[in-house]
């Protein structure tokens, strides 16, 4: 399968008043106006507190595999955000959209996930930004 | 409507209130202290009592973020998360000086806050700094609050009860909370809460001294409020009053147990809040993380 990384950067103010994403830890140690796009498949998606971590293999153009860890919402607030445990499972084709660590290490803050049918998964109310807002 | 408390107020209301206490506990002529109800009444009796109580059920999420208190914000409409995000306490010079150190080290890129590591808010930040929702279950002798995240939870006692003696008094997550109704407003005084929880992510500090007085009332059937004034005499110049409100949110919202501890994946090590990821190299530790300068 082809993947490709890149990034889309964009530059948007504080949107305060959003809901919080991150209540147990703070958001500082991502990209605060950055979202790269990834594309790859579902290794694990584990549904857990405080957070929920979706495990991503990211192949490169030279075929050489990353395993990307994206962090989310615990499993009270992906339900309310209608993101249920049975949403991804391993092997499924994903784009996903994060918010990048900046020490540069493959994980980040899930932004939004596609999945190869359409089905849109954003935490968040809202519609999904062209560049994340920080935390 | 709510008279705010000065220095003078709480120190003479509140050991009046507490003799008061004293006396119901100590006199049986005065067991009908007003707005209590003691335990082990008859269903009859208890049933009278809970008919006259407000109905304070469903689910509530704070509005105003997580920030302690939102009208002193600065900058203006911050949620706590951001370095150098701050509020503005009635603090001392000195504990003014011990809060700027916590907000120029969160700037110099360590942001820490305790319930990263898993720790119970504590109090008074239940009330203003942690998410929704949270929920109320009042009975005549004692209300509970309880916040989904933890999960964690706040007993009031409404059967006239005092607090500890002074000498046999320690401090806890949650202190002490004593309470009575006045018609449908619950009036809470909370004494023995830990000296080292923050308001807040903004690490805004309190002392162990701490003395909080809640007033708790429906403002209309999906507004509470909980109109608070804080006494800390080592930290404070004079007492801090803050309003909180929650909005209801439906009541069949999934609602689960956030247990912290579950899966933990961003201890403070070091003083930093790290992020540890399976294919990390052994001993991989996260630096300061100073956000770039703004442009």
């Amino acid at each position: 399968m082809k993947t490709s990384i890149f990034a889309a950067i964009g530059v948007v103010g504080l949107a305060l008043g959003a809901p919080p994403a991150w209540s147990h830890h703070s958001g500082a140690m991502f990209e605060p106006e950055k979202v790269v796009t990834l594309e790859g498949t579902v290794k694990e998606f584990e549904y857990t507190n405080p957070h929920s971590w979706l495990y991503v293999i990211v192949r490169d153009d030279k075929g050489s595999e990353t395993l990307w860890g994206i962090e989310a919402e615990g499993p009270s607030a992906l339900m309310r955000a209608g993101i249920k445990a049975n949403a991804l499972r391993p092997g499924d084709q994903i784009t996903v959209r994060t918010r990048p660590l900046r020490d540069g290490r493959p994980a980040g803050a899930w932004v939004s996930v596609t999945k190869s049918d359409g089905t849109v998964l954003n935490p968040r109310p809202g519609p999904i930004p062209a560049s994340a807002p920080a935390n | 409507m709510i008279a705010k408390a000065t220095n003078g107020h709480m120190r003479i209301v509140l050991p009046l209130w507490a003799a008061v206490l004293t006396a119901c506990l100590s006199s049986p002529a005065l067991a009908q202290q007003k707005g209590v109800t003691p335990f082990g009444l008859s269903q009859a009796e208890r049933a009278k009592v809970a008919a006259t109580l407000p109905n304070w059920s469903g689910l509530w999420n704070p509005v105003g973020g997580l920030i302690f208190d939102p009208s002193t914000a600065d900058p203006k409409g911050n949620n706590a998360q951001q370095p150098g995000d701050r509020e503005r306490p009635p603090y001392n010079a000195e504990w003014e000086a011990i809060y700027k150190a916590k907000l120029d080290r969160t700037l110099a890129g360590y942001f820490t806050d305790p319930i990263t590591n898993c720790l119970p808010h504590g109090m008074p930040r239940l009330m203003g700094g942690i998410p929704g929702p949270l929920e109320f279950v009042v009975t005549p002798e004692i209300t509970f609050i309880i916040w989904e995240y933890g999960p964690q939870l706040r007993r009031v006692y409404t059967d006239g009860r005092d607090h500890l003696p002074f000498d046999e008094r320690f401090d806890s997550w949650t202190g002490h909370s004593i309470g009575h109704w006045e018609g449908e407003t619950l009036v809470i005084d909370t004494v023995s809460m830990r000296g080292d929880t923050p308001y807040d992510r903004t690490g805004a500090p309190h002392s162990d001294k701490v003395h909080l007085i809640e007033r708790m009332r429906l403002v209309d059937k999906d507004t509470f409020e909980n109109d608070m004034t804080i006494a800390d005499p080592v930290a404070f110049t004079t007492p801090w009053h803050v309003n909180r409100r929650y909005r209801r949110i439906p009541s069949d919202t999934f609602v689960g147990d956030a247990a912290c501890t579950e899966t933990q994946h961003s201890p403070i090590i070091n003083g930093q809040t790290q992020f540890i990821l399976p294919n990390d190299p052994p001993g991989y530790l996260l630096g300061p993380m100073p956000l770039p300068p703004k442009k």
